[in-house]
């Protein structure tokens, strides 16, 4: 009966992960490898199988049937190995993602004003973090100033160091000082870098998707050794 | 930024008003000291005693934190430096000149054989690689009433600041292709060379050269690294997954073992 509503809730989780509310998929998705998700979409199959197994497993153990029985272990190993796997896969993805910042810095050089359709994305994605979160580059604003980039191919450096999203701008957005912006002054000019969010965001749903698959294993586990237990006694 | 260092370096600094000395940083107060030792003893009466031994001197980072870039300088604009050579009755102007550090740049003159200032442009000197080229030109800074720059912050204030306080080498992307420009021009610089300034203080009407500082230390221009050299490799795993995976695998197995076990 738990592992149902731990099912339930497992599907819950991952469902709130795919539905990204960070909205940081460009960035894993840009990069080719969006694992993290991948992890959750497993975890929505699953977590919604643990929930319909342990239904048919309460109801074989009732009546006693040795055969359903033997069909719910077969059921509930495929469904724990699937739930492993991705619990591994969005952890070692969070750590290939966020674990430092070259990855995310590397791809925001790459394709932040490209004019591909990833570009396009990745850099709507951008400017949207840059406002909101008040922050400029991956580490600080000099991400842009210390590297080639697609930004620094389009735009002169002397008009425009950075993004004009790094700026800080008053309550009705507009820039409050553009030369100060450009001089990189304190107070005219986003210091923090975005990567806090963007590893905050990812870690969130690793955290989701991983630890809260592995803590529902580690409670499926003793169960499913007692069924097997049960099994053999009958 | 110890004020007691700045009260030792020299007496120079004591003539720039308070907010500067302030705000100079280390190497900076360092450059002006050096620069006093190296010069002779001047008289006294010696109208040009102090810009003669004062160099341009690179913009503070705490307030300019991109600086210099890749094809700009920003510069403090010469305070109190020319006080001793302006005389009331005539109007005077600050040329800036700009040219590639060499090593020949020391001795480099900015005077014609008239004593009138030099009016090269960036095209005719390649740039400063030639000789100097005269970047810009602005009014003598007010010793008397310098910008504050805690006034920066204030956001009404912060254009007149910037401007009374800060002159930007390279600032001007446009000025090259402008056919009816009659100023001096004042384009982007190159990125990874290192230039040398020099502030002219020239009579407005005459266009003789009253007085000027040294060529000021080279400040080399920054130099951008490609992108593709950013190692994404995420190098030591976290201890969590190492912990997630072994954990699973272990109890996987148990399972497993249990199953066939009881089959």
């Amino acid at each position: 009966m738990l592992m149902q509503l731990a099912g339930l809730a497992l599907y819950a989780e991952s469902v709130w992960v795919t539905a990204d509310p960070y909205k940081v998929y460009p960035i894993l998705g840009v990069s080719g490898k969006d694992d993290v998700y991948a992890g959750a979409w497993i975890s929505i199959f699953t977590g919604f199988a643990f929930f319909c197994i342990c239904v048919f497993g309460i109801i074989s153990l009732v009546r006693g049937n040795r055969l359903m029985v033997l069909l719910y272990l077969v059921l509930i190993l495929v469904v724990y190995l699937f739930e492993c796997a991705s619990c591994i896969t969005a952890y070692t993805h969070r750590d290939f993602v966020v674990s430092n910042s070259n990855l995310v810095t590397k791809q925001m050089l790459t394709y932040y004003s490209a004019d591909t359709h990833q570009g396009r994305e990745l850099t709507r994605m951008w400017d949207r973090f840059m406002m909101e979160q008040q922050c400029c580059g991956t580490n600080s604003p000099m991400d842009w100033v210390n590297y080639t980039s697609v930004f620094r191919g389009r735009y002169p450096e002397v008009v425009a160091p950075w993004p004009f999203y790094c700026c800080k701008r008053d309550p009705n957005f507009i820039i409050l000082n553009e030369e100060g912006c450009r001089l990189g002054h304190v107070d005219y000019i986003n210091t923090k870098g975005c990567f806090d969010h963007i590893k905050h965001a990812v870690d969130s749903y690793a955290w989701g998707v991983s630890w809260f698959g592995f803590a529902i294993l580690m409670f499926t586990c003793p169960v499913v050794l007692l069924v097997i237990y049960h099994y053999t006694t009958m | 930024m110890s004020e007691v260092r700045q009260e030792s370096t020299s007496s120079l600094q004591r003539k720039k008003p308070p907010w500067l000395k302030l705000d100079i940083h280390a190497p900076m107060g360092a450059a002006v000291a050096g620069s006093a030792l190296e010069a002779p003893d001047l008289p006294a009466e010696h109208q040009h005693a102090v810009a003669q031994i004062l160099r341009p001197q690179i913009a503070n980072p705490k307030y300019v934190t991109n600086n210099p870039t890749l094809t700009t300088v920003a510069l403090e604009k010469p305070f109190c430096t020319f006080d001793g050579s302006v005389s009331k009755s005539a109007s005077y102007e600050v040329h800036l000149y700009v040219m590639v550090d060499s090593a020949t740049t020391i001795s480099a003159s900015v005077m014609d054989n008239g004593n009138k200032s030099l009016g090269a442009t960036f095209e005719q000197t390649h740039g400063g690689k030639l000789g100097p080229y005269k970047a810009a030109t602005f009014n003598v800074p007010h010793c008397t009433s310098p910008p504050k720059l805690s006034d920066i912050a204030d956001v009404a204030k912060a254009p007149a600041v910037l401007t009374q306080y800060l002159i930007r080498v390279g600032d001007d992307s446009a000025c090259l292709y402008d056919p009816n420009l009659q100023e001096a021009c004042n384009p982007p610089l190159s990125e990874d060379t290192s230039y040398r300034f020099k502030f002219v203080l020239v009579d407005r009407i005459t266009d003789i050269v009253k007085d000027q500082t040294l060529w000021s230390d080279p400040i080399k221009t920054s130099k951008l690294k490609p992108s593709s050299s950013i190692d994404i490799w995420p190098g030591q795993r976290s201890g969590g997954m190492i912990a997630v995976t072994f954990v699973l695998s272990v109890l996987t197995l148990v399972v497993a073992a249990a199953f066939l076990a009881a089959l």
